[in-house]
């Protein structure tokens, strides 16, 4: 059944609604209001208006109003001069207002009525007092000091014949038995702000809170009240509702800033479930319509009261992600969307379909859990098939090679000066090729493009012919672009929200964790398309910078997703902003990082700013170190000659890189490279290790310690002469001494020749000198 | 003492600024000294050493930036300030560092404790609190039997530094503590009020506003005065301020938004700072006094003079303010009643007589309620 959303204007503003028992009747009160209307399925038609005439009274200027949950002629309101009036509709003229309670001393904010006595009703006011009026009687029955400043609310609970709870803006709520006056029955301190409204549960017994603090939080009252779930919205709470026949759901609107009405489910605080954005001002009063769950009721500061149908409120939680994605420490990416409902316009099945060839792919349902909207997600794992790689394969690729091979192979064959820049990026690309390192080949590839054939001038003439080269596969990609692609791009960038994504992590931590086919990840940093979910048009790609650079800066890094995103993020913006505007502005709009906001101004200016490529340089350098490949990026630093100063990088880093690779090189050995690098070094803490002492100071036999007096032979410790003997015929060695590093014994060289040609262990303490 | 004699302006610091010492005010305090004095709040502001007493007091009251607090050095004796000379409510802070036992015979507690009306004790949220709840302990003990109407205010302080959740645990954990060291000790009637304060934030000047609230007896006359004015005058939510110290003194009885009011009281530093550079007048602040700020989101903050301490702030949206002859009009019947309010208070006290004052009040209320809504 569908309602029409129906909607009046009222004279002056609204501060309450509520609805007759019956639910034929709605009674709007305000400081200068107080309504009865009816409703049907047209709409709303007035009853009475209680403020006819001149009787302008201070006692009419209500904060709050409730209907008798007996008698449908009967409601209550609290006026902002502490005045409780209780009025008959049904009567005519001034005795409409049948009776007057004067009794609070400030303003009265709250009244109700108690669910099953009809004549009893309580009230809450400023004064921090609660009083509870029989209306049989012109005097309050009890009064109920709370002790607090302001009482805002108060409810009858409907679990418990006598119990009422009361909230006050000192942030605490209070339970009270009816019968006992002189001090409540509980009492705890629930936010830390002002509590401004409370709602039972229907049928549990749960007690909302909603508050200045801007949370919603619902207590278990049984026993000591426990804290079961808290809702965090944008804005101060002003009254929460629980929607009837749904044991999760509650409405709420605020009382400044938003002017929506939210339907929550607690158990997903972040997201609301449903929102009414219908009212142009602040919403003061909500009710269900009876216990149709379907309809609520509403008015607002805006002078208006509307009837929402639910089938028209919107969805936020619909249009949150249901999807999460999230790399592992071997490139792995584990992915995890929503099957159900969503599932044919989701990106994680059109992913995995077109995909499927690609990959191996391994599924896993995840069990049933208690987050209601995880028992019907599933997680995929991609795992990274050489083959598919994207790039040509060599012959040597088939087996991967170790690491330190890649490293002397292109310690020994990089080069570093000697030509023009444009060929020695691209003979480095090749070496690095050749070794597999595919990133630190299209970085060679890129730096070609910008600072190869003109040093200083990357912008214009660079962009454009950059530009050209990409127009075939940018028009390709426009038209190919399928019209849920972005869609699945700013799926797999963000974030679903807090659970879902939790809930990732973790099946990914321990998927990897009973993975041993991970391992075989490590060498080879996959540029894994399926991700980008354009693996139509990556097969097209071959080889192209752009496309692979983008991959692998994304993919390959365990470290700074965001930051390697940044960067092709703007790349791509800046081929699309060139020739196609049209295709541009349904390109970018959606195109993923929402963090960078420079990616939407780049593309707005007609006249494209100059881009410098130097920070994203920089970046890649510092994302090749923090992989481990200090080499690549050395190399290309120093490649660069006079243009390094262009990138962002400080001294003190690169100093170190140099000491790092330079020990690097050590270790393995390549003292000719470790030599030439420290002499292209512009540093001089770099460069004075060449000219540091080359001597090697022998070791004691005796004592192991360092002979490092002017005196090789003589060790002061000991206070001996032995080391100066042979260890072969007990000479002192005069000449060539030769030595061993292992156990600091050493004599004649042509003695140890002699003695090493049939033994293998040192004469003196058997070690097992590795003579050569 | 009284206001009449006091010829500060309100946006400069009392020349006597610093600690005068204990026994050259003392017989100042004297209550009942003036009838004037009368009419105003008297607060004792007490607390360990290093609670931050004297930020509170420099921040609410001397214009500090919150900052600049870092540097004041600590306060190391019993030192006493009064800051009565420019401001609707009437201060008197109290240093109690750990090392003196107030009960000694020279602490003259009758008269300290006699004279006040509203005792903060001020808890230092970040440090453990356990000596401070000892001392507060004893001192709610000593000032109760001394004077039995005295209200007990705590400020959690310092609560900036921690985090949403840990406030609310340590609010409920001193609350719980200090209620079970009160009934231990028999005293079950005492009601304490808690405050979770910070200077960083306008949270102090609230805390303020709600202590100061409780001790003026013509509370709900200004709230009724105000709900009154507020309706007809189409304003969504208006502060009578005491201008000073910006905190409020009244407001009508809609929930205070935080942002509404650090607003305002970023209003009032604007007029006072404005004023005081252009103003040919000696004082910053006086019967002229008007101000109106427009914002962008179609709404204007409005401020007027009430008397000497006081100014109504009020925040409208533009289409209300129309009709501004109306809005000025209801403010003059407002501030007449306001100013009645407060002399009815003041001849009552100097006739001594018991009338019910209450029920003139409400006369004054519901005359000057008619002739608001007459106008509407």
């Amino acid at each position: 059944m569908r309602f029409p959303d129906a909607r009046i204007c009222m004279e002056g503003h609204a501060n309450a609604l509520a609805l007759s028992k019956d639910n034929a009747l709605i009674a709007v009160a305000g400081r200068s209001l107080l309504k009865v209307y009816s409703i049907d399925d047209y709409g709303f038609r007035e009853v009475c208006n209680m403020r006819g005439g001149k009787n302008q009274n201070l006692s009419y200027s209500s904060n709050d109003v409730a209907w008798s949950t007996m008698d449908c002629n009967l409601l209550a309101t609290a006026a902002t001069n502490g005045v409780v009036s209780v009025w008959d509709h049904s009567k005519c003229g001034r005795q409409k207002q049948v009776l007057v309670y004067n009794e609070h001393e400030r303003t009265a904010h709250t009244v109700t009525f108690h669910s099953s006595e009809p004549n009893i009703l309580i009230s809450g006011s400023q004064d921090g007092t609660i009083k509870c009026f029989d209306i049989r009687s012109d005097k309050s029955v009890n009064t109920y000091f709370s002790n607090s400043e302001s009482v805002r609310d108060v409810k009858f609970s409907p679990h418990a014949q006598n119990i009422f709870s009361a909230v006050s803006e000192n942030g605490t709520v209070q339970l009270w038995d009816m019968r006992k006056w002189d001090k409540c029955m509980v009492q705890f301190t629930a936010h830390y702000g002002p509590v401004y409204t409370c709602d039972w549960h229907p049928t549990r017994n749960w007690l909302a809170t909603g508050s200045r603090d801007k949370q919603i939080k619902v207590w278990d009252m049984d026993g000591r009240p426990g804290l079961e779930y808290t809702i965090h919205t944008i804005a101060v709470v002003g009254r929460v509702k629980w929607r009837p026949e749904r044991t999760y759901h509650i409405a709420s609107c605020a009382l400044v800033v938003d002017y929506s009405i939210h339907v929550w489910d607690i158990r997903r605080p972040y997201i609301p479930f449903a929102s009414f954005n219908e009212h142009t001002n602040v919403t003061t009063g909500i009710a269900w319509l009876g216990n149709d769950s379907h309809c609520l009721l509403s008015t607002s500061k805006d002078s208006t009261l509307h009837k929402h149908a639910f089938e028209d409120a919107t969805r936020p939680a619909l249009k949150a992600n249901a999807q999460g994605a999230s790399l592992g420490r071997y490139g792995d990416i584990s992915f995890a969307n929503k099957i159900k409902e969503y599932a044919p316009k989701t990106s994680g099945v059109s992913n995995t379909k077109t995909s499927s060839s690609f990959i191996n792919r391994r599924k896993s349902i995840v069990a049933g859990s208690i987050q209601f909207h995880l028992d019907h997600s599933r997680m995929y794992k991609f795992m990274v098939k050489d083959a598919f790689s994207g790039f040509p394969l060599n012959e040597s690729d088939s087996k991967p090679r170790q690491e330190h091979e890649c490293f002397i192979g292109c310690a020994r064959e990089l080069i570093m000066s000697g030509k023009k820049l444009a060929e020695l990026c691209e003979h480095n690309s090749e070496v690095s090729k050749k070794y597999g390192r595919h990133n630190a080949t299209t970085l060679w590839n890129f730096l070609k493009l910008f600072y190869g054939s003109n040093h200083f001038e990357p912008p214009f003439e660079h962009r454009s012919s950059f530009s050209n080269q990409k127009n075939p596969i940018n028009q390709r990609r426009a038209t190919q672009v399928p019209s849920d692609w972005p869609q699945q791009r700013s799926d797999l960038s963000q974030d679903l929200n807090g659970n879902a994504q939790e809930a990732t992590h973790e099946i990914d931590a321990a998927n990897e964790d009973d993975d041993p086919l991970g391992g075989s990840g490590v060498e080879h940093p996959p540029t894994s398309s399926v991700i980008l979910s354009e693996t139509q048009i990556i097969s097209e790609i071959n080889f192209d910078n752009f496309e692979l650079l983008r991959n692998g800066f994304i993919y390959v890094g365990p470290t700074d997703a965001a930051k390697a995103l940044a960067f092709p993020a703007l790349h791509h913006d800046v081929q699309a902003a060139r020739p196609q505007l049209e295709i541009k502005a349904s390109d970018h709009e959606k195109s993923p990082p929402p963090h960078v906001p420079t990616v939407l101004k780049v593309s707005h200016v007609p006249p494209i700013p100059m881009w410098e490529p130097h920070k994203f340089v920089a970046d890649a350098l510092m994302l090749l170190n923090d992989v481990g490949d200090v080499q690549t990026a050395l190399t290309v630093i120093i490649s660069l000659g006079e243009a390094r100063k262009l990138l962002p990088l400080e001294d003190t880093l690169v100093e170190h890189w140099f000491h790092t690779y330079v020990d690097q090189l050590h270790r393995y050995e390549l003292w000719n490279e470790a030599c030439e690098v420290i002499n292209r070094s512009w540093l001089r803490s770099v460069q004075q290790l060449n000219q540091q002492s080359t001597a090697m100071h022998t070791n004691c036999g005796d004592c192991g310690r360092q002979l490092s007096n002017k005196v090789g032979w003589y060790c002061d410790k000991c206070k001996s002469m032995q080391s100066a003997k042979c260890c072969v015929c007990g000479l002192i060695v005069r000449g060539v001494y030769a030595w061993c590093q292992g156990c600091s014994h050493g004599g004649h060289i042509e003695h140890l020749q002699k003695y090493f040609a049939k033994h293998s262990k040192c004469p003196k303490c058997g070690h097992l000198c590795a003579y050569s | 003492m009284s206001y009449d004699d006091d010829d500060y302006p309100a946006d400069t610091f009392p020349k006597d600024f610093g600690y005068g010492t204990y026994n050259q005010d003392g017989l100042e305090m004297e209550p009942n000294s003036t009838g004037s004095s009368e009419t105003k709040p008297r607060i004792l502001l007490m607390g360990l050493r290093r609670s931050g007493k004297s930020s509170i007091q420099k921040v609410v009251f001397h214009k500090m930036s919150p900052n600049e607090t870092l540097f004041l050095e600590s306060t190391s004796k019993i030192v006493k300030d009064d800051i009565n000379n420019s401001s609707f409510v009437q201060f008197q802070i109290w240093d109690f560092p750990g090392q003196i036992d107030f009960i000694e015979p020279t602490f003259d507690s009758d008269m300290i404790f006699g004279g006040c009306g509203a005792l903060v004790f001020v808890i230092d949220a970040k440090d453990d609190y356990n000596e401070a709840l000892t001392k507060f302990k004893n001192t709610v003990i000593k000032a109760y039997k001394v004077n039995q109407r005295i209200k007990f205010e705590v400020f959690i302080h310092k609560v900036d530094g921690i985090s949403d959740d840990s406030k609310m645990e340590s609010q409920r954990d001193i609350h719980q503590r200090s209620s079970d060291d009160l009934s231990e000790a028999g005293l079950n009637q005492i009601h304490l009020s808690f405050h979770l304060t910070s200077i960083y934030d306008h949270s102090i000047f609230e805390a303020f506003s709600k202590v100061v609230q409780k001790l003026i007896p013509q509370l709900p006359t200004l709230e009724n005065l105000l709900n009154i004015f507020i309706p007809n005058s189409g304003i969504e939510k208006a502060f009578l301020f005491d201008v000073v110290s910006k905190i409020y003194i009244a407001t009508d009885s809609s929930p205070v938004d935080m942002q509404t009011y650090e607003l305002c009281c970023d209003m009032i530093d604007v007029v006072i700072d404005l004023s005081s550079i252009y103003s040919s007048e000696e004082t910053a602040f006086d019967s002229g006094s008007s101000s109106l700020i427009k914002l962008n989101n179609n709404t204007i903050l409005y401020l007027r003079e009430v008397n000497k301490f006081l100014a109504l702030v009020c925040i409208l949206r533009e289409e209300n303010f129309n009709r501004q002859g109306v809005i000025d009009y209801n403010f003059i019947c407002f501030r007449d009643a306001i100013s009645e309010v407060f002399e009815l208070r003041l001849r009552q006290k100097q006739l001594e007589n018991n009338e019910d004052e209450d029920l003139a009040d409400e006369h004054t209320l519901m005359r000057h309620g008619n002739d608001a809504a007459v106008v509407t």
